[in-house]
């Protein structure tokens, strides 16, 4: 707080000297659009928490947006640094997925399946897990995000299922950004390599193009991660050359006036030592393969007066493909072969939503949206005998909605929604109410309360049910598992008011309660992961975020997250840190063209399954710079103070807890042709 | 902990650093900026109606863009010498050559532009509501720029001609 007060105070000193003139009526048009904001403005035009355009002022609660801007300052790689940095969000990994926790709510061994995470309006979440994971198993490159928004709080009234505590939208670039080809070549610690080619351009001044592929190749720490395996016969628990990671993918768009067609693929390879008691470490077998991709038609116009027409439709696939080394006993002399397993699922939806804005006083949104799982498989083998395991099943999910922005005066709206969601795996209805007010020029104030949902996923059911049967069987009733939807009832007020018309405060105070939790359950003698309806969680918490901007261009944002949840029986929940504090700086150098960015972010202390990780503070700095029309590169410093921390693990790794990168650094250089 | 703390100190502390040495970054005020887009989208269009004897750049509704605009005075825009009018009716602006919209709310944007989309007017708004109700040039807010939309059908039925520099640079054309 101290270093807070001192910056605001001593950085201010060039205000005076320097306040902006009347030189920005010299400047040219190109030069406008890159002109930086002295007032953080409280009209950013946002588009996820309502379905409609809107300014954020008007969202129900405060809404986060980072843009690609912010994405090159803080050198952003994945999108859990991206979310990393955002009040009430932290990121977990295992070294081989990242998983996202949400208001002090994270389980192990959760794969990210209440933050619902959209791409352009597409869900990410795919069918088999319900899963939309943020490390590099994202399907998107991030230097191809235009801008990510983030919702806190219940979305399921227009969202449906995942949308349990909050909605995160990826809203991918269009070409005309890149006006041509670009080359970015990176290189980092890890023996890190990535490529990436990209092409974009609008033909025509109507016809928008983005093609791109990146390409990236992570060989992964050399220094022991694994630290108890520490046995000389184990290598004293270092894993070379095994954590690796390896992706391609691959994004294109082209758009003509209200019609996009999008597709993207990824095909990602990861390495890991390690899994589950009893392997033999350090195998060379342990792998899994995440393959995803899909394509999307969308249409977005005006078809009458006061009427708007939205539609989507998208085809889907996502593979899990592991490799694990044997569970049972082996030894280097008479080896078990890996097991294996391929869960690959496929389906499209779509979504149709109109909008009426015909009475002055209200906007009214109606939508249907239809998912059609038409083929989710599941196959466990150990080659070469026949499988454990080998089943299919299909299933198709519909929702319904309404929702009405209700205009009750010059400075108070209401936003009232409500979702029904019908599935084979549980059925929701989900209401949403919102009340925006803004009493003041400088202040506004937000209260919404709403119920969001989670069905168990398909995962979930099927591990379930297969405890529950007997051998492999092709007509295994998942159903029988006898598992229900989550819920989740919260109450969040929000505030937001300027201190000076540079210096913004918001803050957020929620309160939830969860019924019906669905939790993991895990038999250590026989490795079986399986799923049951908990008893009730509460939580409540505070977000605080604080902003500050000067006319010399340097910006600054600082954050505090107080989050507390624990069980009906007082027990705190693993993975959920108290505190966390969060502060981005963004400074230029000697001119606009050079600029250097800090991040520093603390989370404090953890417990895990069966112990407790402690607090951690990482600082990031990273410098870039423009070399003239066509070139950039940009340097970075990550965990600078060589922070030696960990996160609490999934149970299925053996591990209470994995120890996370140490210091490392990214260089990258981009070429525009 | 200690050392953890340290760190946090550290970095908090650094930004002092910066404060003397920091470099410089062209910023600007949203309405300046705004006003000095309008400026250039003035010099970037053509009137199928060249203006003659005056320029008009006209506000509706109560925005700051208006005192940014007023800093034209004295400028010429395709010869004509700057003007800055607020108008209050639909009435009073059909001589305008710009119009800046800012309504209060969205009835009374659809009635200004119902009366005023078929006149040779480049109508402007920062509306949200804006784009879908037929404003040929609609500002965004992004967090720490202004970005603007086109909407070229309208444009072609005011009959105005934009050029290939504001196309080029627009974020968004319908």
């Amino acid at each position: 707080m101290v270093g807070w007060l001192a910056f605001v105070a001593l950085s201010g000193w060039p205000i005076g000297a320097m306040a902006a003139t009347d030189a920005v009526l010299e400047r040219s048009l190109e030069e406008l659009t890159r002109t930086g904001l002295v007032h953080p403005p409280k009209n950013v035009e946002i588009s996820t928490a309502a379905k409609f355009p809107q300014s954020a002022d008007d969202a129900p609660t405060a809404v986060y947006v980072v843009t690609a801007e912010d994405i090159r300052t803080f050198g952003y790689r994945t999108l859990a640094e991206i979310l990393h940095g955002l009040p009430g969000l932290y990121t977990t990994g295992d070294h081989q997925y990242t998983y996202l926790g949400a208001r002090g709510f994270g389980l192990p061994g959760d794969y990210n399946t209440r933050v619902l995470i959209l791409l352009d309006g597409e869900r990410v979440n795919e069918s088999g897990y319900d899963s939309a994971l943020v490390g590099s198993e994202f399907p998107l490159d991030v230097d191809l995000i235009e801008r990510v928004e983030y919702v806190p709080g219940p979305g399921s009234a227009i969202y449906g299922n995942n949308a349990f505590f909050g909605v995160v939208n990826v809203i991918t670039r269009r070409g005309r950004t890149f006006d041509g080809g670009e080359f970015s070549a990176g290189y980092g610690s890890f023996d890190t390599y990535k490529a990436r080619a990209s092409y974009g351009k609008r033909f025509d001044g109507v016809v928008d193009l983005l093609l791109s592929a990146t390409r990236v190749d992570r060989d992964g720490p050399k220094h022991p991660y694994y630290w108890q395996w520490t046995l000389p016969e184990q290598d004293g628990g270092a894993a070379e050359g095994l954590d690796y990671d390896r992706t391609l993918s691959l994004f294109g768009k082209v758009s003509h006036g209200p019609l996009t067609l999008e597709a993207g693929y990824l095909d990602r390879s990861n390495g890991f030592p390690a899994v589950g008691d009893g392997v033999i470490f350090d195998r060379r077998e342990g792998n899994t393969k995440d393959r995803r991709s899909f394509l999307m038609l969308r249409y977005d116009d005006q078809i009458a007066p006061a009427w708007g027409l939205y539609l989507r439709l998208g085809y889907n696939r996502y593979g899990l493909f592991g490799t694990y080394p044997p569970l049972g006993p082996s030894t280097p002399e008479s080896p078990l072969p890996a097991a294996r397993d391929a869960t690959p699922a496929r389906w499209w939806g779509g979504e149709i939503r109109l909008t009426n804005t015909q009475f002055d006083r209200h906007r009214l949104v109606a939508g249907a949206e239809w998912q059609n799982n038409y083929r989710l498989s599941v196959r466990f083998y150990v080659p070469p005998d026949p499988p454990l395991m080998d089943f299919s099943y299909r299933f198709s999910r519909y929702g319904l909605y309404l929702q009405d922005e209700i205009r009750l005066g010059d400075s108070l709206t209401l936003l009232a929604g409500v979702r029904h969601d019908t599935s084979p795996f549980g059925n929701s209805t989900n209401p949403r109410l919102g009340v925006i007010w803004h009493p003041l020029d400088t202040t506004t104030l937000k209260l919404l309360y709403g119920t969001a949902f989670r069905t168990p996923s398909f995962f979930e059911y099927w591990t379930t049910a297969f405890l529950l049967g007997e051998g492999p069987n092709p007509n295994l009733d998942i159903l029988a598992a006898g598992l229900r939807p989550e819920e989740i009832e919260t109450l969040q007020f929000g505030l937001e008011h300027y201190l000076t018309p540079s210096t913004r405060l918001a803050a957020s105070l929620y309160r939830y309660q969860m019924d019906d939790l669905l939790n993991q359950g895990y038999d250590a003698a026989t490795g079986d992961t399986y799923f049951f309806n908990l008893g009730q969680v509460t939580g409540h918490g505070l977000e605080v975020e604080a902003e500050q901007r000067f006319a010399n261009g340097l910006r600054g944002k600082l954050s505090y997250s107080l989050q507390h949840s624990e069980t009906a029986q007082g027990s705190r929940l693993p993975n959920s840190p108290r505190h966390m504090l969060k502060f981005q700086l963004s400074a230029p150098l000697w001119d606009e063209r050079w600029r250097l960015g800090l991040e520093t972010l603390y989370v404090s202390g953890r417990d895990t399954l069966a112990g407790h990780v402690g607090a951690y503070a990482l600082g990031n700095l990273i410098l870039t710079g423009d070399l003239g029309e066509n070139a950039g590169v940009s340097l970075g410093f990550y965990n600078i103070g060589n922070s030696r921390y960990a996160d609490p693990a999934n149970p299925i790794f053996g591990l209470d807890a994995i120890e996370q990168d140490g210091f490392n650094f990214q260089f990258k250089l981009n070429l525009g042709f | 902990m200690p050392r953890l703390w340290l760190l946090l100190a550290w970095l908090s502390f650094l930004p002092l650093a910066f404060g003397g040495t920091a470099g410089w970054a062209e910023t600007a005020d949203e309405s300046e900026l705004k006003a000095a887009y309008i400026y250039r989208f003035a010099q970037f269009t053509t009137w199928a109606e060249p203006p003659s004897g005056k320029f008009d750049f006209c506000v509706q509704g109560q925005h700051s863009v208006g005192e940014g605009l007023r800093k034209l005075r004295g400028k010429t825009v395709q010869g004509a010498p700057v003007h800055v009018v607020r108008v209050d009716s639909p009435e009073a602006a059909k001589t305008c050559h710009v119009l800046f919209l800012h309504p209060a709310k969205r009835s009374e944007l659809v009635e200004w532009v119902s009366a005023l989309a078929a006149r040779t007017i480049l109508l402007v708004s920062d509306s949200p509501d804006a784009f879908q109700e037929n404003v040929t040039i609609v500002f965004a807010v992004e967090p720490n720029r202004v970005t603007f939309k086109i909407n070229l059908s309208q444009a072609r039925a005011s009959g105005l001609f934009l050029s290939a520099q504001m196309l080029k640079l627009a974020q968004e054309i319908r």
